[in-house]
């Protein structure tokens, strides 16, 4: 005889879908099949279910073409101004490095790093995606929370390019704080200098800051002393700090 | 690809974020992309598709653990284009040899199968999940598509314990199986009509 499927038999193709029969439940399930109505809803609640995972499959798919898309367009527009930015980063990273060179002859290497260790505290960080008022659990925290700022720089990488200006600027200084402690100080400084142009004038003390670290790390003093300098005609909290550390430089 | 970044890649889906996987996604597209083209004359549309499909096949591993860590990416990923590409390949011949093949109970119900899922169903699922409430529907998605167990979605949405979740999961599955029927019965109304 077939019967409707009452509120136990939807449970029971529930729990065969997700693999959770018990032996007797599966000896039941095995009897359910004979009828007709309660095969057929177990074909219509397996569709249903595959359907919520396919669905948002689709939506990721649907994302990722047009990232795709985007990346066409892009290679497409920006060839010839891709190639001029590249060759303005090469002739920055070419400057860094010959002051670095100059400076590691110069400078005593060891002192430079003792100063840096001294007063190298993290970029305290609380939590970096905002939503309204609510903060989010974010992966890059959690990575730079723990210590892990190889995972923390590569996931801040790639919410840069989506971020708000102020958000990018606030995951920069973040992210330049990886680079410090990942012993990258060259791309630090590269982000911090861009901080710098903030119109928030915290960001901008903190990114002054960090650079002037990041330009002692790499024995750059004399401009970090300028840095430092610049900082101290600021209001800024980090006037006291930058003082005490001319003198160590001094 | 680093054990942490893997990790970190895994809760990020956990929790519905896919920054990580957009950036590996971007990351690996040309190449994976290209290689194709070149190695099997595979068109650029079809090379995309193929891409996109094997990114969500390495997201689908990682959420349900059964990846758990990748030596060289690129190359995973690449492998698993070529592997799909050549499986299309096969299935496209074998729609000639239908006639010896056989019809399989489970084969129906696999899992791998429902890339087949009717047009129709899809979009009813979708209005029937538009009818649902914000917390059923992040509840449903959470264990079908992020494959969260019963202990995690107690956590993420503050649940008593993992039978809470259980009881809550299966009452929003029900509401939506309820629903695609009613919009599958109005929809095949109208049509009749």
């Amino acid at each position: 005889m077939q019967m409707q499927p009452d509120n136990e038999d939807l449970q029971l193709i529930e729990k065969f879908i997700d693999g959770e029969l018990s032996i007797d439940e599966r000896k039941l399930f095995q009897e359910r099949m004979n009828d007709e109505a309660f095969a057929k809803q177990l074909h219509f609640q397996r569709a249903v279910t595959d359907s919520v995972r396919i669905v948002q499959e689709q939506e990721l798919k649907k994302k990722f073409k047009q990232r795709l898309e985007q990346q066409r367009m892009t290679n497409e527009t920006g060839t010839g101004e891709s190639s001029r930015r590249n060759y303005y980063w090469a002739a920055a990273v070419l400057v860094i490095a010959l002051a670095s060179t100059i400076f590691i002859v110069v400078q005593q290497p060891d002192s430079s790093e003792k100063l840096y260790l001294a007063y190298y505290q993290p970029y305290p960080v609380t939590g970096i995606t905002r939503d309204g008022s609510e903060e989010k659990q974010d992966p890059a925290v959690t990575a730079y929370g723990s210590g892990d700022y190889r995972s923390a720089a590569f996931i801040l990488e790639a919410k840069i390019a989506e971020a708000t200006t102020r958000n990018a600027e606030e995951l920069k200084l973040i992210l330049g704080n990886c680079y410090l402690q990942l012993g990258e100080q060259n791309k630090a400084a590269l982000l911090f200098k861009q901080v710098m142009q903030s119109d928030d004038p915290v960001l901008k003390a903190d990114a002054s800051w960090y650079f002037a670290l990041a330009q002692i790390r790499m024995s750059d003093v004399a401009n970090a002393k300028v840095t430092l300098q610049d900082l101290m005609a600021t209001k800024s909290a980090y006037r006291s700090k930058a003082a005490q550390l001319l003198d160590d430089l001094d | 690809m680093e054990q942490n970044t893997f990790s970190a890649l895994a809760r990020s889906l956990k929790v519905g974020d896919n920054t990580i996987l957009t950036s590996i996604f971007e990351a690996h597209s040309s190449y994976c992309i290209k290689r194709l083209g070149y190695r099997h004359n595979c068109s650029r549309e079809d090379a995309e598709d193929l891409y996109i499909d094997a990114i969500l096949n390495f997201r689908d591993k990682v959420v349900a653990g059964k990846l758990t860590g990748v030596i060289d990416l690129k190359s995973y990923l690449y492998g698993t284009c070529e592997h799909m590409f050549l499986t299309r390949l096969n299935q496209q011949k074998r729609v000639f040899h239908a006639a010896y093949e056989q019809y399989h109970f489970e084969q129906e119900y696999s899992a791998d199968n429902n890339e087949e899922m009717s047009v129709d169903m899809l979009t009813w699922v979708r209005e029937g999940l538009s009818t649902l409430n914000e917390k059923c529907r992040d509840l449903l998605t959470s264990y079908y598509f992020s494959r969260l167990s019963m202990e995690e979605i107690a956590e993420k949405f503050n649940m008593a314990s993992p039978g809470v979740a259980k009881v809550s999961k299966s009452r929003c599955l029900q509401r939506l199986v309820a629903s695609v029927k009613n919009i599958q019965q109005v929809t095949n109304a109208n049509a009749t009509r």
